[in-house]
């Protein structure tokens, strides 16, 4: 019987480790979502917003966050469903929405919302700007023609530095 | 003269040089500056992203376009912390770019310019950008200016020495003429003088002006020196004037003391009149009082006056009644006198009858007693009637007796009738002469009233003057203080002016 205990005994110790551990690890973001918090943060500055807006640009993440709190400075708004996040200026939609991304995009069409995504061919299906990653390194691909039927523009700059230009 | 021109064209070309290189160092400045914010503006997305991603080579294309530019040798962008992000370098040699960002502004370091700016976007600076011109194209177009400035001076030299000598045989003679009258003319103080004229022209004119303005400095000289003469006469004028003002106010001071001494004199004597004066009114007021007094008294004698007259006259009314009764007691008298007249040959008659009737009763006795026993009863009638008619005779002696007593009373009452009669007349005389007495003494006491009443009322009046000149001599003795006071102030005033008189006379003999 001592046995058996003493195995319970380890085995909750051991769960114990790698929640803590895996919760250590959920705070601190990798380098990929650094950068995209980043990006994410300098965005703002090179779109062109609707003449109405004014202050600072309201950010929704769609799905998992994967950020870490890498973008609490932005104070996102966080939901799944894509109907809680209409209010937002800006939404980031996660990796875990992979599936939906047509819905979701068609969903939002007609509103001045700046989609960012990074599933595959994002810009493509037409959201506004999509991650890719190249490596370690992180690039964007971004697409004008979307931007300007939410009514927005992106600043010559932007595009300059971005890895393809998709006008859809 | 050719000096003057040559310095002036020195310091036009320098101005001109120095113009030039500061307007050509600004507008580079300016372009520089414009340049680099271009350049920033171009690059602020690849300095916001470049921890995203490597924009290095995003930055360095941009950079790239200063290629345009020939005076930019190098330029460089610099992230926020200063490190260096891209650079550029002409011709891609040598970048001579700092390492790190330096601040901001517009530098001249030697033939070089360095414009650092910032790059700002949405109001954040992110970065820094730095561009380093040469300056040495500027320097050259200032040696080309120079060189040319230096061709203008030498050639407008050449040509204000050729106009010079031309115009020196023109216009210097004649200025030089006038400038050696003018020399002449200061050293003499001959305004007489004149210049000699040369030619026709305005310079001939201005020598036409320059005599013309001596002959008019000549004429105001002349009159300035007779002005002098006159005023020197004045002054002696003045002179002498000052003398007398100063022995005027001495005299003037001696009558003010003098009036001094007599405003006091004259203000004693006020005041003893003031007091003469309230004397003299309180005399009139008693006299007003006496003469009121009188007035009284004469009217209350004119009163007794008039009743006197008034006794009088009842005295002469009464008199005059007596009188018409002494005449009534006369005429009486005399009616009682007739009637004595009468009742005594009544009483003759009477006498006569009783003589008559004795006659008788002795023939009756007689016949009677010869009528013996029978007649004796007539003989006593008859003794009878001789006895009535011896006591008739005998009533008749005593009437006669009485009458002629009243006869001898009677002719004793006229003659006293006539005696108060008379005594009568002589009292209504003297009643009359008492009545006028008495009237004409009423009259002179009325007038003696009136006189009174007169001098009451002109007493009255008289202490009214007395209060009033009473009153005026106050104000004639607060007046004679007053004028005291002043003639005081008056002889302190020209003492002052004495003074003053002096001082002018003492100042006046310093003018000659």
């Amino acid at each position: 019987m001592m046995i058996p205990l003493c195995r319970l005994v380890l085995l909750t110790v051991c769960l114990q480790v790698a929640v803590y551990s895996g919760r250590l690890l959920a705070q601190m973001p990798n380098p990929e979502y650094a950068k995209k918090a980043e990006f994410l943060a300098k965005l703002p500055d090179y779109v062109k917003w609707p003449a109405s807006e004014s202050g600072p640009i309201s950010v929704g993440i769609l799905g998992d966050d994967a950020f870490a709190g890498a973008l609490d400075k932005l104070k996102p708004k966080r939901s799944r469903r894509i109907e809680d996040l209409k209010d937002c200026q800006m939404i980031f939609i996660s990796k875990s929405e992979g599936a939906k991304i047509e819905a979701i995009l068609t969903s939002l069409e007609g509103t001045n919302i700046l989609t960012v995504g990074e599933t595959e061919g994002f810009a493509k299906k037409g959201g506004g700007i999509g991650f890719v990653m190249e490596g370690e390194k992180v690039l964007f691909e971004i697409n004008p023609g979307a931007a300007r039927r939410s009514g927005l523009g992106f600043d010559l700059r932007l595009l300059r530095l971005a890895a393809r230009v998709i006008n859809s | 003269m050719l000096g003057t021109t040559t310095v002036a064209l020195l310091v036009a070309c320098g101005t001109f040089v120095a113009y030039e290189r500061i307007t050509f160092r600004r507008a580079m400045a300016r372009n520089l500056n414009v340049l680099a914010d271009a350049l920033a503006h171009n690059c602020a997305a690849a300095l916001s992203f470049h921890e995203i991603q490597d924009t290095t080579l995003d930055a360095r294309a941009t950079l790239k376009a200063l290629d345009a530019e020939p005076a930019v040798l190098a330029a460089c962008l610099y992230n926020a912390d200063g490190s260096k992000h891209a650079d550029y370098s002409r011709h891609g040699g040598q970048n001579e770019s700092p390492a790190r960002a330096v601040s901001e502004g517009t530098r001249i370091e030697g033939d070089r310019m360095v414009v650092v700016r910032p790059v700002v976007n949405e109001g954040k600076n992110i970065g820094t950008i730095y561009v380093l011109a040469d300056l040495a194209e500027s320097n050259r177009q200032l040696r080309l200016y120079i060189g040319f400035s230096t061709l203008i001076l030498l050639g407008s030299l050449l040509l204000a020495l050729a106009f010079s000598t031309a115009l020196q045989r023109l216009i210097l003679r004649p200025i030089i003429a006038l400038t050696n009258t003018a020399k002449s003319i200061g050293q003499t103080r001959d305004y007489s003088a004149r210049a000699e004229k040369l030619s026709g022209d305005e310079l001939g004119l201005l020598t036409d002006a320059f005599n013309q303005m001596l002959g008019d400095i000549e004429e105001r000289t002349n009159a300035l020196e007779r002005a002098n003469e006159s005023s020197r006469l004045q002054t002696a004028e003045m002179r002498d004037a000052a003398t007398v003002l100063a022995s005027s106010a001495t005299q003037i001071v001696t009558a003010t003391q003098r009036l001094s001494a007599s405003s006091a004199e004259a203000a004693t004597a006020i005041s003893e009149t003031t007091t003469t004066v309230e004397e003299v009114r309180q005399t009139s007021q008693f006299s007003s009082e006496r003469a009121k007094f009188v007035s009284d008294h004469a009217q209350s004698a004119a009163d007794v006056a008039k009743d006197g007259k008034r006794s009088v006259n009842q005295t002469i009314a009464e008199m005059n009644g007596i009188r018409e009764q002494m005449r009534e007691i006369g005429e009486n008298i005399l009616s009682l006198t007739t009637q004595s007249h009468a009742i005594g040959e009544i009483i003759a008659s009477v006498d006569d009858l009783a003589a008559q009737s004795k006659l008788l009763a002795v023939n009756a006795a007689i016949e009677a007693a010869k009528a013996g026993a029978e007649g004796k009863g007539f003989s006593v009638v008859a003794q009878e009637v001789k006895s009535l008619a011896e006591q008739s005779k005998q009533a008749t002696s005593q009437v006669r007796a009485i009458l002629s007593e009243i006869q001898k009373a009677t002719s004793r009452a006229v003659l006293s009738t006539e005696q108060g009669s008379k005594a009568v007349e002589a009292g209504v005389r003297q009643s009359s002469a008492a009545g006028e007495s008495i009237a004409g003494l009423a009259d002179s006491i009325a007038e003696a009233a009136q006189a009174a009443t007169q001098i009451a009322a002109t007493s009255r009046q008289q202490f009214a003057g007395m209060e009033q000149v009473a009153m005026a001599m106050e104000s004639i003795k607060s007046a004679s203080t007053q004028a005291l006071s002043s003639t005081r102030q008056v002889e302190n005033a020209a003492q002052q002016l004495q003074q003053l008189g002096q001082k002018l006379k003492l100042l006046v003999d310093k003018i000659k």
